[in-house]
């Protein structure tokens, strides 16, 4: 569905990615997590054809993105993390461009609104950060893309609306339908996701699935001295990463995990690159 | 969903984008009716209020109204040509305007209509109009009337500089101007409309180098240069050269716009 070859891109300063491959199937809901600066933003504006790769190719719903042809546009919508809607109602907004969407659906967007507690009839203008972008999700999962890319989606979402974000989320997704959610805020894809992509140091250190990762995985409560791919020390005691040996099942911990992936590079893709 | 040029969705594109900029254009030209309304008025308050003619002192007060709205006119028309294609480098609107679902062509066309036809043409009728309103209201030849009286003098006096091909030639390369600055709004990222106008200053220094030089060393090569350019042969020369540049212009904008990344 989304393929990544050999890509390398770099903005003036210098070279971001080198040699990049990255395959992404069709159906899930992907948490992109990595540090700031790390290349998140950059990755995802690829894949949409808003940045060109140097060298490479990037393939997208068996398109290439960088020729940004309506065909391919009409089935990817991209949620940025900073966006200006213009001085116009959910109504009137959805009226101007539901149209260019085949699949969108008024119903599902009046439905998503009241979910998400957004006024309708309000002006973009008079809401507030956090109801502009409830109201701007909204309109994006409506338009029924089978790519749906989001940057940030949380920031700026007060507690409930987190919640119903990821309520929503869920609702929507299905075999059809690849949901691209990249954040640095890992608690917010907790329950929500079912593949990670991790990116730090200009390369994917990890694309797996949530069930391939707690297969490998395991995230559990250590003693002092147990071994650990990572560990930290919370008021809880001591909890960390340990390679599944077992085979006993144990509930994933984004933050255990990215932080365990970043500290131990090597032993995470040797892990899963098996 | 047709990827090639689509007249339909073009137009769900124009009045889709229109709806968005709705506030800005009617403030545009809100502000433009306003401020000819008001030039206007203040060129002839001694009229309105205490009376007297309009044609005292050789007709300031419709000659220099007239040369106040044209310089509004070429300032917004340059101004809003600079602004073609600002959402695409704004970073909050750039990734909606990149992604929605409209062929490059479409969106190119949409903004070069916009701003090189439908606004100038929105503000030339709307001066228009009210110099023929204030003409009406104080008493003297409006512009039209002028103009179409110095038109028929013009055409039948084939001899006289101003031909109608020298006319038109003068007006493709304004057309060629404007589109210089369709060009500019697409090529640098920021201050558009400044870096242009430096743009077109310095791509004009060998013209005024050529000029001075050839006035100071040899005034009768620039008085024939002068003459030859109101001459038939000149003015096609013009209008080969207008037609020319205005097509580099515009695909020089269309080839950066299609190649556009957002890298804020």
């Amino acid at each position: 569905m989304i393929t990544f070859k050999h890509v390398s891109f770099g903005y003036r300063g210098g070279r971001l990615f080198d040699d990049l491959n990255l395959d992404l199937k069709r159906g899930a809901i992907y948490g992109l997590l990595g540090k700031n600066g790390a290349g998140k933003t950059t990755l995802l504006k690829l894949m949409a054809g808003l940045l060109f790769p140097k060298k490479g190719e990037i393939s997208v719903l068996n398109r290439i993105p960088r020729k940004r042809e309506p065909g391919f546009l009409s089935q990817v919508f991209v949620l940025p993390e900073e966006f200006d809607l213009p001085r116009m109602n959910m109504d009137e907004y959805a009226r101007a461009y539901g149209g260019f969407y085949p699949d969108f659906s008024r119903e599902q967007l009046t439905n998503l609104m009241r979910e998400l507690e957004v006024p309708e009839v309000q002006k973009f203008h008079q809401m507030s950060f956090g109801q502009k972008k409830k109201a701007y999700i909204a309109f994006a999962i409506a338009c029924n893309t089978p790519l749906l890319i989001m940057d940030e989606p949380t920031n700026g979402l007060d507690i409930p609306s987190k919640s119903s974000f990821r309520r929503v989320i869920a609702s929507v997704a299905n075999e059809e339908r690849t949901i691209i959610v990249s954040t640095h805020q890992v608690r917010d894809l907790d329950q929500l996701i079912d593949s990670v992509v991790v990116l730090d140091g200009s390369e994917i250190l990890l694309n797996a699935t949530t069930a391939e990762i707690t297969d490998k995985l395991q995230f559990v409560h250590l003693e002092e001295n147990d071994p650990a791919l990572y560990a930290e020390q919370t008021i809880h005691g001591r909890w960390g990463v340990q390679v599944n040996d077992s085979g006993a099942e144990s509930p994933l911990d984004m933050e255990l995990l990215f932080n365990a992936a970043v500290a131990n590079r090597q032993a995470i893709k040797q892990l899963f690159n098996r | 969903m047709k990827d090639t040029f689509s007249w339909k969705r073009f137009g769900l594109f124009a009045r889709a984008e229109l709806a968005g900029e709705r506030r800005s254009l009617l403030l545009k030209l809100g502000g433009f009716v306003v401020f000819c309304m008001v030039i206007y008025m203040l060129w002839n308050i001694k009229v309105i209020f205490a009376g007297g003619t309009v044609d005292a002192g050789g007709g300031v007060g419709y000659v220099l109204p007239r040369l106040f709205v044209a310089m509004a006119m070429g300032f917004i028309v340059y101004f809003n040509l600079s602004g073609s294609f600002k959402r695409y480098f704004s970073k909050g609107r750039g990734s909606s305007a990149f992604m929605l679902p409209a062929a490059k062509s479409e969106k190119f066309l949409y903004a070069s209509l916009l701003n090189l036809i439908a606004v100038p043409a929105v503000l030339i009728v709307i001066a228009l109009l009210n110099d023929a309103l204030w003409a009406k209201l104080l008493g003297f030849d409006n512009i039209c009337s002028v103009m179409g009286e110095w038109w028929s003098r013009s055409i039948v006096r084939i001899n006289e500089p101003m031909t109608g091909l020298f006319l038109i030639a003068n007006i493709v390369s304004t057309f060629s101007g404007m589109a210089f600055f369709l060009a500019g709004a697409v090529v640098f990222r920021r201050h558009q409309f400044l870096l242009t106008l430096l743009a077109n200053f310095v791509l004009s220094i060998p013209v005024f180098v050529y000029m001075q030089v050839s006035v100071t060393t040899n005034p009768e090569s620039a008085i024939h240069l002068l003459s030859w350019m109101s001459s038939d042969t000149g003015s096609w020369v013009i209008l080969g050269t207008g037609v020319f540049f205005t097509l580099l212009w515009m695909y020089i904008a269309w080839r950066r716009f299609s190649t556009l990344q957002i890298t804020r």
